[in-house]
């Protein structure tokens, strides 16, 4: 089972919840940028006008849409891979993973309409990181560690785009409104992790050794807004109350591993 | 510990100075000569179908009186009596005898209320003291609807001002992190019963987070800073692990809220940003919350929080706020604050 055919199953079945009230079935497994606002759940449609009625999103804003998408398709793919594999015993966080993989997947649907046309295509992706998590969907235990690497570089990469889009109020509060949610995710996968125990919070900048070392770079600061703010806690516990962000280069540096071959887009059948 | 100590220092003056208040006797002043431009009954009421002939005669348990529920000490307090007849249509003429007196913490003695000559009554009086009190009200001899009523002679507390611009926002957040910070604080002090060394572990990081920014807001905003807001947690039992798991759930996702609900009124790319950095670990203290109540299930991000597009709850600051008022007594005034 490779990737494509993963973003194939789970697109389809946004799509067909999409346009099943106008009692249409759409076959292709791609949320094309093809699809009409009008087709969209009435919420999802109501703020994509929203935010199309501020005029054009501008191209600053676009590049930072799909560099979410790319970050959203990754967790997406990566939870439904991961869900769908039989050697991956879960056990009784299963259903902490189906949450969070409906979340995903609603996130990729919200982006690829809110993009439209502008949306980037699809690649495949590379769970094991060139090698590096070669039991990922066999190993619970790799598969938190991966878990918890997406979702915290998930918020920091949020974090670091919300400037980009502050000039609109939708894309803005859009933004900050997925970001929470991947900040609920991080903390609740992070507690599920063994060895070493996590809190659900970022404890300075570790873990500073292993796979995960990059992702939190520069978490430990303990000024904020040029005030300093040790003598109202320890580093750690001020470390752990504010999450810093990280830049889109950064963030692209963490998951390139990940990324795998562009898809080329599949043509809608025939009408 | 320290931040609880001052917190219950705080409190025991406020009570003592409450308690001197009170005990310090004062004759009343009253006058029966109000210039009462009191809102006279304009007869609304379209009951004028009862009959060709007008209002009948007063029916004292069909008449009411305006008595607000809460009044300031040392200001002339009116109340107004609308006579009704028995069908309860306003009468339009005076004639009755009218008397109104306040016995309690205040007692006025009777007094006779002043003939509007329209049906409508006015009798005031000016309480000294705090306290409750009974208000009595008889038209012709007879206690009327609703005698006695009730009023609380509350002190006045002038509202605090979250102000306008991003400071008013900022101090939007410096309240609700007091408010959080607070609350953590008694239950670290005080654990629920049975607690267990992961959610005394949770809880504390929690408290020493809230507390820090609490303290990163005061320093930020300097002398713009609202002052320290007294909290009201006896909705709380502190002995029980679902009332304190329950309320840190309820702060922590309005947390999460107001911080997504804000983000777009804030004009400074640096305030974003750092109102960025804390709801994200308002975010997670509310899944782990979520988690400790409900363990291993969607809880942590539920569908009550999170809706079906995978957006998280937000609210603009007016809903926020009226929520924290129920463990925020201090008034918050927020007219000033942006809205777009």
């Amino acid at each position: 089972m490779n990737s494509t055919k993963i973003f194939g199953a789970l697109d389809s079945e946004v799509v067909a919840r999409m346009v099943s009230r106008r009692g249409a079935l759409m076959q292709t497994g791609r949320l094309a940028g093809a699809l009409a606002v009008a087709s969209l759940p009435l919420s999802l449609g109501l703020m994509a006008k929203k935010a199309f009625a501020q005029g054009p999103i501008t191209e600053d804003q676009l590049a930072v849409l799909n560099f979410a998408l790319t970050l959203e398709r990754l967790e997406a793919g990566f939870y439904a891979q991961g869900l769908a594999a039989a050697g991956l015993d879960l056990g009784t966080a299963r259903p902490i993973f189906e949450q969070i993989s409906k979340h995903e997947t609603a996130h990729v649907a919200l982006l690829e309409a809110l993009l439209g046309a502008n949306a980037v295509p699809a690649t495949t992706f590379d769970f094991t990181g060139g090698g590096a998590f070669n039991d990922v969907f066999s190993n619970p235990t790799t598969f938190i560690t991966l878990a918890q690497g997406f979702e915290d570089t998930g918020v920091r990469a949020y974090k670091g785009q919300a400037g980009a889009l502050a000039a609109s109020a939708e894309l803005l509060t859009t933004a900050l409104r997925i970001h929470s949610v991947e900040a609920r995710h991080a903390a609740v996968v992070r507690r599920l992790a063994a060895s070493p125990a996590e809190k659900g919070w970022i404890t300075l900048n570790t873990p500073t050794t292993g796979p995960l070392a990059a992702i939190y770079v520069g978490d430990e600061v303990t000024t904020q807004l040029e005030v300093d703010l040790l003598p109202f806690g320890s580093a750690e516990a001020v470390s752990e109350a504010f999450d810093e962000p990280l830049t889109q280069e950064e963030v692209e540096a963490i998951v390139a591993p990940f990324i795998g071959e562009e898809i080329p887009p599949e043509e809608p059948p025939p009408a | 510990m320290f931040d609880q100590l001052t917190q219950g220092l705080r409190e025991l003056e406020f009570l003592s100075r409450l308690a001197q208040a009170t005990n310090r006797r004062t004759f009343l002043r009253w006058s029966g000569v109000t210039m009462a431009v009191a809102a006279a009954g304009c007869g609304e009421d379209d009951d004028d179908g009862n009959g060709p002939t007008g209002p009948g005669t007063v029916s004292p348990a069909n008449s009411t009186a305006d008595v607000p529920p809460q009044a300031p000490p040392n200001e002339p307090l009116t109340i107004t009596v609308r006579a009704r007849d028995e069908t309860s249509a306003d009468l339009t003429t005076g004639g009755s005898d009218v008397i109104v007196e306040a016995t309690g913490a205040n007692a006025s003695g009777p007094i006779t209320a002043i003939d509007n000559g329209d049906g409508t009554y006015t009798a005031s009086y000016t309480p000294v003291e705090l306290g409750d009190d009974s208000i009595a009200v008889t038209i012709d001899g007879t206690a009327i609807g609703g005698s006695p009523f009730t009023i609380s002679i509350v002190p006045e507390v002038t509202a605090v001002s979250l102000g306008s611009g991003d400071i008013g926002i900022l101090n939007y957040a410096f309240a609700l992190e007091q408010l959080e910070a607070a609350f953590y604080t008694t239950v670290v002090a005080a654990p629920f019963n049975g607690i267990t060394a992961d959610e005394t572990q949770v809880l504390t990081d929690i408290r020493d987070h809230e507390v820090i920014h609490r303290e990163f807001f005061r320093a930020a905003l300097g002398p713009a800073a609202i002052p320290d807001l007294a909290v009201d947690f006896t909705s709380v039992d502190f002995t029980s692990r679902f009332s304190v798991l329950s309320t840190a759930r309820t702060f922590e996702d309005l947390g999460v809220s107001a911080y997504n609900g804000a983000g777009f009124l804030l004009d400074s790319a640096d305030y974003l940003l750092a109102a960025g950095k804390i709801v994200s670990v308002e975010a997670r203290h509310a899944a782990v919350i979520r988690d400790l109540l409900e363990p291993a299930t969607a809880a942590f991000a539920g569908d009550d929080v999170v809706n079906e597009s995978g957006l998280d709850v937000f609210r603009l600051p007016d809903a926020v706020l009226a929520t924290a008022a129920t463990f925020v007594t201090t008034p918050l005034d927020s007219s000033d604050l942006p809205r777009t």
